[in-house]
């Protein structure tokens, strides 16, 4: 008779919010540009991975809790339409779970901390308006800066108080750079080449050493459960390790003699001082100190600035950038080039041999390249038996029928190259290298279209479907060659370059030799990329530093302040009860309060992660030192303006520069920003407002037997 | 090869009301912290990591609770079938009806007796509540668009789980009502007809990006490759539409029973899928521009339309069917419309001796009390924070007070506004406890009727829907005390 299971939330030690501020915590140091990664273990495979976002270690923690899995779905939203602000957000979380906790603890009532708290942060929104500035005016002001005369040699495309180092770390890396790595003067981004060389190389040790923590998964799911301080977090089985240590032998093979003239043309763009597209200079700033990256964005910005100009497209298009990981190169190879690099097996590479500068016909699937696959909402038959009249026939079976089929449809149309969004069957991947087509799988869908686009073929389901129009022409394959104009084989797999003539699509080839590195670089690019493609969606971005959290602070202090003297005041005796006001005035204060711990916390963790503070009490001791003169200034966003510009507490947290006295000045993106404050403080209202989970369907009847049975009622 | 199973015997429970007090308790305390604009959340899912249902809203608890309790079952029942005809009032109904079971049950008097009183009783509400006399109506002014515009946002602020604050609650309130106004037609006949809404939720966007517009949206997958070629128009420029409501996929049929045996030369997903053309070339020649498919269209049909010229949009999903056909040609819906609103949070108590009824005084006066009790029980549960919840004497209107104000002895000076925030606070206001487990000392008069001016920040309901839900609660609870056996088929 029992149908449901009941369980009734303490009001006062809320479950749901200490689950809420137990997970979050485990994503603290993965806040602010200088944040430390994280090696999620999984101790079943032994496979380990380093993450650096909210989003990897949201996918590795066990969240069978009901607020867990809300804290993922919210995570997943902000990361489906904004692909950054997840740590904000995961940060922001746990922060005002732990305020709200406070506020339950002093009798505040759940109604007054829901409205309080989300008007107070409403309110915060409007005040750190002021500290939007367009994207324009950040492209003159960064202009004006690069045409300073700089410390170092290199002209105006030099990031600013970079060069300082640039010796060091040559020296710290020398000794294990073997001489077939050496990278050759030719580069990607020549400027001079040896200094170019020493930046390729500053990546490595910002990130190195910055492992802080180890998550630990357990074997057993159902037995890690959240606790009070830790969590324990596991690999999803089904995650792609796409950086096995397989991968990293790098064999030095095809060294070729060719010239990758488009490489060339592009090392010639970046040469220049951009001018003409303040957009370098934006990225740089949005990129908080992630140089590598910058140098990639740069290339992407001029490359597509130079075919906007041509075209009257868009300044900068997302969906024409595409990325290849080649584990176990050195990070000097990462570079951009026009067109689609794959990895293929070597035995595919043979085919690349037969086309040499030969113009390509190409097929574009957007499905499986299967016998099995049928598309989307078709469902197989049941109860069909098929009936063969000569017992001869059924040699090959129908699967060689089907092969033969395919392939001769690939034949007589005469395709060269097949790119499948899906898998494709192996059998007939024999078979097509046989006859010399190659086939690549697991082609994204942008770069599908960007082909399309350019080629004018037509993606089809079925190779049934295909008809001459379908195909596309102008395609040329080759083998990719890194700076070096060497192709190379990786283990198992060869990249290969697809490029047609006025192909909008760039790959970005992103390289590390640290093959558990892999993913997170992958990550650290594509966040950058969408911080510049939010930057541009906005048309403006916040003073970045902590700037507008600390404005938030300064306001939410404010505000409760105000609401304490609004209590004590005779003036509220004018309204209709006095009594009612004073107490709620009271209850305001404490829950604005609470809004401020959270920026509070924020600001002090970020401080510490940058070791802009050694403490968290140092940190805070200098958060207050700054409240106190914002205070005495008068209004806190001129303080926060002019600390900006000085450079001074908001600095960016790159290398100081040599030359001058000023810090990188650094920007953030504000709709992701917001949203991500605003998603954080529903998640943590929601669940607060929740009094009870109520477990349907077969956990029910496991739970009634259980041990916890007496914590739930059962309907 | 099937295997007959025997069937099992019916299972008869008797007396089921002797076993219903320990769920519906639990039923009752679940659904009365979900009540009112404070009402708390629940969490709803399987407890072994998958999809979390946050919500406050008696549709979505009662749809997915699955009670065993046969009593439980008429009731959550009858509840839904209000609400799919409402969409609103769900939990007041629920409540109310619990809470009439359980006083009902407690007081020890013949079902019969207790179920002709109370329907006297319901009948005396009713009629009060379409009287001119009543209290808690107001009636639209449809001259001005305040009063929807407040009915409109007191729903919306009563459902906490959308987290909506100020601004977006009054930018929802004014699309709702310009939609409203959208389906009002332009030129009035003799039998005017409106117009329908249809609701399209897009996931990942801002509330304040929602949206009305004219004419029906549909939602398409990404149109790949995108290069807008110009649609087929029919000669007098207008765009013939094809709407398919069945699969277009080139599945098979499925046979139930037995099996098809085909020749291995023939292959039934190619003659399907060249019938499924033949349907594309008729569609052509029929100078079709648009074809709208509910599920999914084969992508060889598609291919085939696209390089006709005809634009295939498929999934479309069953919501926009009807209205798709509407738009295209058919005959419109009948919307209704509530046109009457009264006041939600206060509930009109009367005693009257009936005549006509066979029973004693005191067992007339019990169950009124417990009829009243169950009222008043529905105002109390929208206090969540231990607040205090009183009612004034003279318009018997409710009055929350917040939490930390155990015993003030003068109320009016504490409170400014009743619930539904029409009455002011007045110094010769008397004041009593709205507690449904002591009996106390009801109104002696007719409540006097408030002076309404609707002002925006009243709190309004849809006068049909708590109507309804009123008449479907008692119904209901009488119709439970009636039970005397339930005979449950086990097969």
């Amino acid at each position: 008779m029992l149908a449901m299971a009941f369980r009734a939330v303490n009001s006062r030690r809320h479950i749901g919010l200490q689950q809420l501020s137990s997970l979050a915590w485990a994503g603290r140091t993965l806040l602010g540009p200088m944040r430390s990664c994280k090696f999620v273990v999984d101790e079943s495979t032994n496979e380990s991975m380093l993450i650096c976002s909210a989003l990897r270690l949201i996918e590795s923690l066990d969240l069978t809790s009901a607020a867990g899995q809300l804290l993922n779905e919210t995570i997943q939203a902000q990361n489906k339409e904004f692909k950054i602000g997840m740590s904000t957000l995961l940060f922001l979380v746990g922060a005002w779970s732990n305020a709200v906790l406070e506020c339950l603890q002093q009798n505040v009532p759940v109604s007054a901390i829901v409205s309080v708290m989300s008007e107070g942060l409403d309110s915060c929104c409007e005040e750190v308006q002021c500290l939007q500035i367009s994207v324009h005016d950040v492209n003159k002001e960064l202009c004006s800066i690069s045409v300073r005369p700089s410390a170092s040699e290199s002209k105006a495309s030099q990031i600013p108080g970079h060069s300082s180092l640039n010796h060091q770390i040559f020296l710290y890396f020398q000794k294990d750079i073997s001489a077939s790595e050496r990278v050759p003067r030719n580069s990607c981004f020549p400027q001079e080449a040896d200094c170019n060389f020493n930046k390729g190389l500053v990546w490595p040790l910002a990130s190195f050493g910055s492992v802080a923590s180890l998550v630990r998964s357990v074997d057993d799911k159902s037995t890690s459960v959240v606790s009070g301080s830790g969590v324990s977090a596991s690999i999803c089985k089904q995650k792609k390790l796409t950086h096995s240590r397989y991968f990293s032998t790098v064999a030095k093979s095809h060294v070729s003699t060719h010239l990758s003239d488009c490489q060339v043309y592009l090392s010639g763009q970046s040469a220049r001082t951009c001018e003409c597209c303040g957009l370098g200079y934006l990225a740089m700033a949005l990129s908080h100190g992630n140089q590598p990256s910058v140098k990639l964005l740069q290339s992407i910005v001029e490359y597509q600035h130079e075919r906007a100009e041509c075209s009257g497209s868009s300044q900068f298009s997302i969906a024409e950038i595409a990325t290849c990981c080649l584990p176990g190169l050195p990070e000097s190879y990462s570079c951009v080039c026009p067109g689609f690099i794959a990895l293929v097996s070597p035995e595919q590479a043979t085919v690349i041999k037969y086309f040499q500068d030969k113009s390509l016909w190409i097929l574009l699937m957007d499905g499986d390249l299967t016998e099995q696959y049928r598309h989307l909402g078709f469902t197989k038959p049941r109860n069909v038996k098929t009936v063969v009249e000569y017992p001869s026939l059924q040699e090959g079976g129908s699967r060689d029928l089907w092969l033969s089929n395919m392939l001769d449809i690939l034949i007589s149309l005469k395709v060269n190259l097949v790119l499948v969004k899906g898998d494709v069957c192996e059998n007939l991947m024999e078979r097509c290298i046989a006859n010399n087509i190659l086939v690549i799988r697991s082609v994204t869908q942008n770069v599908l279209s960007a082909f399309g686009k350019v080629t004018g073929a037509q993606p089809v389901t079925y190779l049934t479907q295909l008809r001459a129009a379908c195909l596309g022409s102008g395609v040329w394959v080759e083998l990719w060659k890194g700076c070096d104009e060497r192709a190379m084989e990786l283990g198992q797999l060869v990249p290969v370059r697809i490029k047609v003539q006025g192909i909008p699509l760039l790959t970005a080839v992103l390289t590390t030799t640290v093959a558990s590195k892999m993913q997170l670089i992958e990550d650290q690019f594509w966040t950058f990329v969408y911080r510049l493609h939010h930057a541009l969606k906005d048309g403006k971005v916040f003073l970045g530093g902590g700037a507008v959290e600390f404005l938030c602070l300064s306001h939410s202090q404010m505000l409760a302040e105000q609401s304490l003297k609004l209590a004590d005041k005779s003036a509220v005796k004018e309204s209709h009860s006095p009594q009612l006001a004073a107490s709620s005035s009271e209850y305001k204060a404490v829950v604005l309060r609470a809004l401020a711990t959270g920026w509070n916390l924020y600001l002090s963790v970020i401080m510490c992660n940058t070791a802009k503070a050694a403490s968290e009490f140092e940190a805070r001791t200098l958060i207050d030192h700054h409240l106190q003169k914002a205070a005495d200034c008068g209004s806190p966003s001129a303080y926060v303006l002019k600390e900006f510009r000085r450079g001074g507490m908001f600095r960016g947290c790159s290398i100081p520069s040599a030359g001058s006295e000023e810090g990188v000045k650094v920007y953030d993106n504000v709709t992701a920003k917001m949203e991500a404050w605003r998603r954080a403080l529903d998640l943590v209202l929601l669940v607060l407002q929740t009094d009870a989970e109520i477990i349907i369907g077969p956990k029910r009847s496991q739970l009634l037997n259980s041990h916890s049975s007496s914590e739930f009622m059962f309907l | 090869m099937s295997c007959l199973e025997a069937k099992k015997p019916s299972l008869f429970i008797s007396e089921p009301l002797t076993t219903v007090s320990q769920p519906l308790s639990l039923l009752i305390a679940i659904l009365k912290s979900c009540y009112g604009p404070a009402g708390r959340l629940k969490q709803l899912h399987n407890g072994v990591g998958g999809y979390v249902c946050l919500t406050s809203q008696s549709s979505a608890i009662l749809g997915r609770l699955s009670v065993s309790h046969p009593v439980l079952k008429v009731l959550t029942a009858s509840v839904q079938n209000h609400v799919s005809r409402f969409s609103d009032c769900g939990l007041f109904t629920a409540i109310l009806c619990c809470s009439l079971i359980e006083n009902f049950k407690n007081l020890n008097i013949a079902s019969c007796t207790v179920i002709k009183i109370s329907k006297h009783l319901l009948s005396l509400c009713t009629d009060y509540l379409k009287s001119e006399a009543c209290g808690c109506r107001v009636s639209v002014d449809f001259s001005n668009l305040e009063t929807l515009l407040c009915l409109v946002r007191s729903i919306l602020t009563s459902k906490p789980a959308c987290m909506l604050n100020k601004t977006e609650v009054d930018h929802l309130a004014v699309l709702i009502v310009k939609a409203f106004m959208f389906t009002v037609p332009c030129h009035p006949e003799a039998k005017p007809v409106l117009g329908k809404c249809v609701t399209v939720p897009v996931k990942g966007r801002r509330v304040l990006d929602s949206t009305v517009i004219p004419g029906l949206l549909i939602e398409t997958p990404e149109i790949q490759f995108a290069k807008p070629f110009p649609v087929r128009r029919t000669t007098s420029d207008t765009v013939k539409v094809a709407v398919f409501c069945v699969s277009m996929s080139g599945d098979l049929f499925d046979p139930e029973e037995g099996t098809v045996t085909v020749h291995r030369r023939i292959s039934l997903e190619m003659s399907e899928l060249d019938q499924l053309l033949n349907v594309g070339k008729q569609l052509v020649n029929d100078e079709v521009g648009l074809v709208v498919c509910q599920k999914v269209i084969h992508p060889s049909l598609k291919q085939y339309l696209k390089d006709n010229h005809v634009v295939a949009v498929d999934r479309a999903g069953l919501s926009v069917m009807e209205p798709l056909s509407q738009v295209t040609g058919n005959e419109l819906v009948l919307y209704w419309l509530a046109a009457m609103i009264y006041c939600t949070n206060d509930h009109r108590l009367f005693y009257e001796n009936s005549k006509g009824v066979d029973c004693s005084q005191t067992q007339y006066q019990l169950i009124a009390d417990a009829f009243c009790h169950s009222l008043e029980s529905v105002a109390c549960s929208l206090s969540h924070d231990d607040g205090e919840i009183l009612t004034d004497m003279a318009y018997g209107h409710c009055w929350l007070v917040p939490s930390g104000f155990p015993s003030v002895t003068n109320w009016s000076d504490l409170l400014s506004k009743c619930g539904c925030r029409i009455n002011s606070s007045t110094k010769d206001l008397n004041w009593r406890h709205l507690r449904p487990l002591f009996g106390s000392s009801p109104i002696e008069n007719c409540p006097k009727e408030p002076s309404v001016k609707v002002a925006d920040f009243m709190m309004l309901d849809c006068f049909a829907a708590k109507y309804n839900g009123l008449q479907v609660a008692v119904e209901t609870a009488n119709l439970i005390l009636d039970l005397s056996c339930v005979i449950e088929d086990q097969n």
